[in-house]
């Protein structure tokens, strides 16, 4: 009898669950409600059998009907919900609401990435999908990363006092990030593949196309069998997708850089005329023996991007100190 | 540089229009800026690399352009006829004497003396080609001297003899203090740094620079001096940079003359002159030249196989030759360097293998050589720079504007809040822009509240910014700055609003970022927010520090911005090393699916009870299946008794495998009132 008990629930339990799946409209869930749970429902009858169990077996008992009539309980307003969605008819009687529809949307506060951080982030993407890996390196460096091991001599024009922002000797704010050629090369072996984008620093007069600080890309590729023509076609692919137009043009003009050679200027040919957007050239093999790295096994191309550059030409900005006014008029239209 | 095709001509026969020849050289390395018509003349403004002095004359790039047509370069005529003695049967060592007292600084000088010059107005031909380039026809002797300058890249100086005193010539540092008087009419007070020529009494020029106003050549003068020297670039640099003074010739000796050139410059100078005038030139010259002045290069090698490694494209032993031997390199014939190339004395730029494969792929055309794809890569992930990247994804959502200030600046207003991060002295850059502003930040929000305040002045009501940048501290035992990767962000708006409601606005945005970089789960409750020292920076009573195990790495809080109405607010994050301390692998964790029970509380406590006290109470009560602890609502107002506010908050309960009744929750809740009641006086507001 005592076992019967504990069964009966549990079919009873299984059953109801099974009714209430199965009703496919409000009159027969109801039905099945009252059938189960009404007064003269099951579980009604399988609680009159309570008083034959011995004393202390009644609260177990009664805790598992409250638990069975709680899961019939969930099932029925679930199944209630689920009919009332699925009834075309029950739709008819959604309530209704008066809004002015033709207000306009509450404005969410929305903000806004940095001009030069989006065209950073997207140089990033494209040269990650060409394969470069983003290093980093210090932006207040010593004079072996940003001039020595750079190949640039001891009475250069670019290591005068006047063209750097030292803090003291030996230490100066990166005139360039090319740096970061040197930092990765001391840390890692050939082969490598790597793009460095980050602030560079130079005493210019501040006017619309100089700033005092701005921000450079710098790239370096080191292999067996790299060549000036695998510079220039990763220059090429690089700006095609970023200024995806049929009157781009893009040309490798030489030049001089002490840490390159051949060097050359990156001329973009774009809308109305020739830009320098940085300069570029192979590896001098003064900078790969400087560390340690074998030139004549060895051989690399390297390049150096200006971000504003890029940043003012594809928006149209006509002020490079209008990045760091940071004039909220200015700033969200990035958004 | 100016360089004006007619002469160029002088030098190559050139037959195309001046476009091509502007395209010509821009694609070798000698950038055309600009192409102007002057008479029946094109002048071509380009651009010279620092490498290349021996492209500072029209000569040297007549060079480039024969070899670049593959057209010869026309021989240059130096010889001229000589006395051997002048009227009072003077040998030129017995007219003039010249010492060279600083052979350090002054590598070579060559004097030569000419006799009977009458320097009148310069022939027609020379004036063109002068002023062609934008100079001023002076007279024969200095247009000559000009012209050759510009010319052969040699600078060359005439001194009228007659006025200089003693009969003799001395290259000296300058006394300190020493005056000097320039041909541009500039008065000078040299420094024993600067190099000089002098005669007994005084200075008669600045080495390198320029020369004195005292022996200028005029149309009174009969005999000259010509001087052509060879100086070291940086102390020439170096003067002028002191006595802001520059001039053609100290631009060419910055760069590093040809020591070979100043004889053939001073020789083509008397070549002209003496074609030009009836002068007469002195045998011989006087000239010092410093030992191992310049060290002889060793003949380079050229191997094709390494030409091509280079550049990507194969080029033919005869084009390689054909290039090498134009631009002046001389192929050996003989002995151990036979085979191997010889570097003409005006390149002092070349010196390895690597420079003349640029000078192969320079003429041949870099433009020529085909694009060559890589062999795809791919690259991996970096968690750091991707939850960088999804914490500005989440300030942009929050609605700040990302922004960009320098890293150095003004000390002033907001060093409190500079100082809370980084006690000790900030690293200084030594030559800022403005003298006032090379303090480098220790903190962002100096820069970011400047830009609030830019904003807020230009009547935008509502301003929140943001910006991910390096500030840089002082670490003791650490000889250069640590650069720390910090996040900041400031709303500041017209209206005020309730203090804890702003706080709790500013501080929300810090726990996003600490809730995205999971820094809760990882160290768990170790991010603490207490209140910060008055001497933060920001307002008293306003401001939170952030902990992490025991490292100090944020703070939330307001500031007084002068001028600005309303409330600022704002924070700063050590994200890099909250970014340390993410967990960044994710993992499920089971969670009841019980039904919770959850109860809203109401109490009144007096105002200096915090929240932190009551969660702590709430906390240490170690309630039966409390879930969790939620602020709701804090509240002042006159209904509640002085000094004291009411402070909502709910209770969730949940048993890991039951349902829970009421009636055992009311109890546990019972139980933390009474709790509250005696330890924080809390009474339950009904």
């Amino acid at each position: 009898m005592n076992q019967g008990s504990s069964k009966d629930l549990e079919t009873l339990e299984i059953e109801a669950l099974k009714a209430i799946e199965s009703a496919t409209d409000a009159p027969a869930l109801e039905a099945v409600r009252i059938g189960v749970l009404g007064k003269k429902g099951s579980l009604k009858d399988v609680l009159r059998t309570l008083g034959s169990l011995p004393v202390e077996e009644r609260p177990a008992f009664g805790a598992r009907a409250n638990v069975v009539k709680e899961k019939v309980e969930a099932a029925l307003s679930e199944a209630k919900v689920r009919l009332s969605v699925a009834s075309p008819k029950s739709s008819n009687k959604k309530r209704r609401l008066s809004a002015d529809v033709t207000l306009p949307g509450t404005e969410v506060p929305r903000g806004s990435r940095h001009p030069v951080q989006l065209v950073s982030s997207r140089m990033i993407r494209i040269f990650g999908n060409l394969g470069f890996e983003v290093a980093d390196g210090p932006e207040v460096e010593d004079e072996w990363h940003n001039f020595t091991g750079l190949n640039i001599p001891v009475d250069h024009i670019a290591r005068d006092p006047a063209e750097n922002f030292y803090l003291q000797d030996d230490l100066l704010m990166r005139s360039q990030t090319s740096t970061v050629q040197i930092r990765v090369m001391e840390g890692t072996p050939p082969p490598l593949r790597i793009i460095a984008p980050g602030k560079v620093f130079r005493p210019d007069t501040v006017d619309a196309t100089h700033s005092y600080m701005f921000h450079q890309l710098e790239g370096l590729v080191v292999d067996e069998g790299i060549t000036f023509g695998h510079l220039k076609a990763t220059l090429l692919d690089f700006f095609q997708q970023l200024l995806p137009d049929e009157g781009m043009k893009l040309r490798l003009r030489p030049s001089f850089f002490p840490f390159t050679e051949p060097s050359a200027e990156v001329d973009l040919f774009w809308r109305d005329g020739w830009m320098e957007m940085g300069g570029c050239g192979m590896v001098d093999p003064n900078v790969l023996e400087s560390v340690g790295i074998d030139s004549e096994r060895w051989t690399g191309f390297a390049f150096g991007l200006g971000i504003e550059r890029i940043a003012m030409a594809s928006y149209g900005i006509p002020d490079i100190r209008y990045f760091t006014d940071n004039d909220v008029r200015f700033l969200q239209q990035f958004s | 540089m100016k360089v004006s095709l007619n002469w160029l001509q002088e030098h190559v026969k050139v037959d195309l229009p001046v476009e091509d020849v502007a395209f010509k050289l821009t694609m070798s390395g000698l950038n055309c800026e600009s192409i102007e018509k002057h008479g029946d003349d094109h002048v071509l403004d380009l651009e010279v690399s620092s490498n290349r002095p021996d492209l500072l004359g029209h000569r040297g790039i007549a060079r480039e352009l024969a070899c670049l047509l593959g057209l010869p370069l026309q021989p240059l005529e130096l010889d001229y006829p000589v006395i051997e003695k002048d009227p009072d049967d003077r040998n030129l060592d017995e007219v003039v004497a010249l010492i060279v007292d600083d052979e350090d600084r002054c590598g070579r000088y060559i004097a030569r003396v000419a006799l009977d010059v009458k320097s009148g107005p310069s022939p027609a031909w020379l004036r063109q080609r002068i002023e062609a380039i934008g100079l001023r026809s002076i007279n024969v002797v200095v247009d000559l001297s000009n012209y050759v300058l510009m010319d052969l890249g040699q600078p060359l100086h005439a001194f009228d003899l007659d006025l200089l005193e003693g009969e003799e010539v001395v290259i000296r540092r300058a006394m300190r203090g020493e005056k000097f008087a320039a041909i541009d009419g500039s008065d000078h007070e040299l420094d024993s740094e600067d190099l000089v020529i002098a005669d007994s009494a005084r200075v008669v020029a600045l080495a390198g620079v320029m020369g004195g106003s005292q022996t200028e050549v005029d149309g009174k003068t009969s005999r000259i001096l010509l001087e052509s020297a060879w100086f070291e670039p940086v102390p020439v640099r170096e003067t002028c940079r002191r006595l802001l003074l520059n001039s053609d010739s100290s631009h060419r000796f910055e760069r590093r003359v040809n020591v070979d050139g100043a004889d053939i410059a001073s020789r083509r100078f008397f070549h002209l002159l003496c074609r030009e005038t009836d002068a007469q030139v002195l045998a011989g010259c006087l000239e010092t030249i410093r030992e191992h002045l310049v060290d002889p290069v060793p003949p380079i090698t050229v191997r094709p196989e390494r030409v091509e490694l280079i550049l990507g494209q194969a080029i033919s032993e005869q084009e390689i030759t054909r290039i090498l031997a134009g631009l002046g390199f001389v192929e050996e014939s003989q002995g151990d360097a036979a085979g191997k190339w010889s570097v003409p004395s005006w390149r002092a730029d070349c010196s390895r293998e690597i420079d003349l494969i640029e000078e192969i792929g320079r003429i041949h055309g870099l433009d020529r050589v085909p694009d060559r794809q890589m062999e795809v890569r791919t690259v991996p992930e970096s968690d750091s720079a991707q939850l960088a990247e999804r914490v500005k994804s989440l300030m942009v959502g929050t609605g700040h504007h990302e922004s960009l200030t320098f890293s150095f600046g003004t000390a002033g207003e907001f060093d409190e809040i500079e100082n809370w991060w980084c006690i000790g002295e900030p690293w200084v850059v030594k030559n800022p822009v403005r003298s006032d502003e090379g303090i480098l930040r220790r903190s962002i929000l100096p820069g970011l509240l400047s830009c609030v305040r830019g904003n807020r002045v230009h009547g935008v009501e509502t301003v929140r910014l943001f910006e991910v940048a390096r500030v840089f501290h002082r670490r003791e035992g650490v000889d250069r700055p640590v650069e720390k990767v910090h996040l900041a962000w400031v709303h500041s708006c017209f209206e005020g609003i309730e203090g804890s409601e702003a706080y709790r606005g500013v501080r929300g945005v810090a726990d996003a970022v600490l809730d995205l970089l999971r820094i809760d789960k990882h160290v768990r409750s170790s991010a603490t927010w207490n209140p910060a020292p008055d001497d933060s920076g920001m307002l008293s009573g306003s401001s939170a520090s952030l902990y992490v195990s025991t490292d100090r790495l944020g703070i939330v809080g307001a500031v007084e911005l002068d001028g600005v109405t309303g409330e600022t607010w704002c924070g700063e994050l050590d994200l890099g090393s909250l970014i340390d301390y993410a967990q960044v692998d994710l993992r499920y964790e089971e969670f009841s699916r019980q039904p919770g029970v959850r109860r809203d509380l109401n109490i009144v406590i007096s105002d200096d009870i915090l929240w932190r006290d009551i969660s702590t109470e709430v906390e240490a009560a170690q309630l039966d299946n409390l879930e969790d602890l939620t602020f709701v609502d804090l509240y002042r107002g006159k209904q509640l008794p002085k000094g004291h506010k009411s402070v909502t908050f709910n209770l969730t309960f949940r048993a890991g495998d039951r349902t829970l009744t009421h009636e055992e929750v009311d109890e546990t809740v019972q139980g933390l009132i009474k709790r509250l009641e005696e330890r924080i006086q809390a009474k339950l507001r009904t």
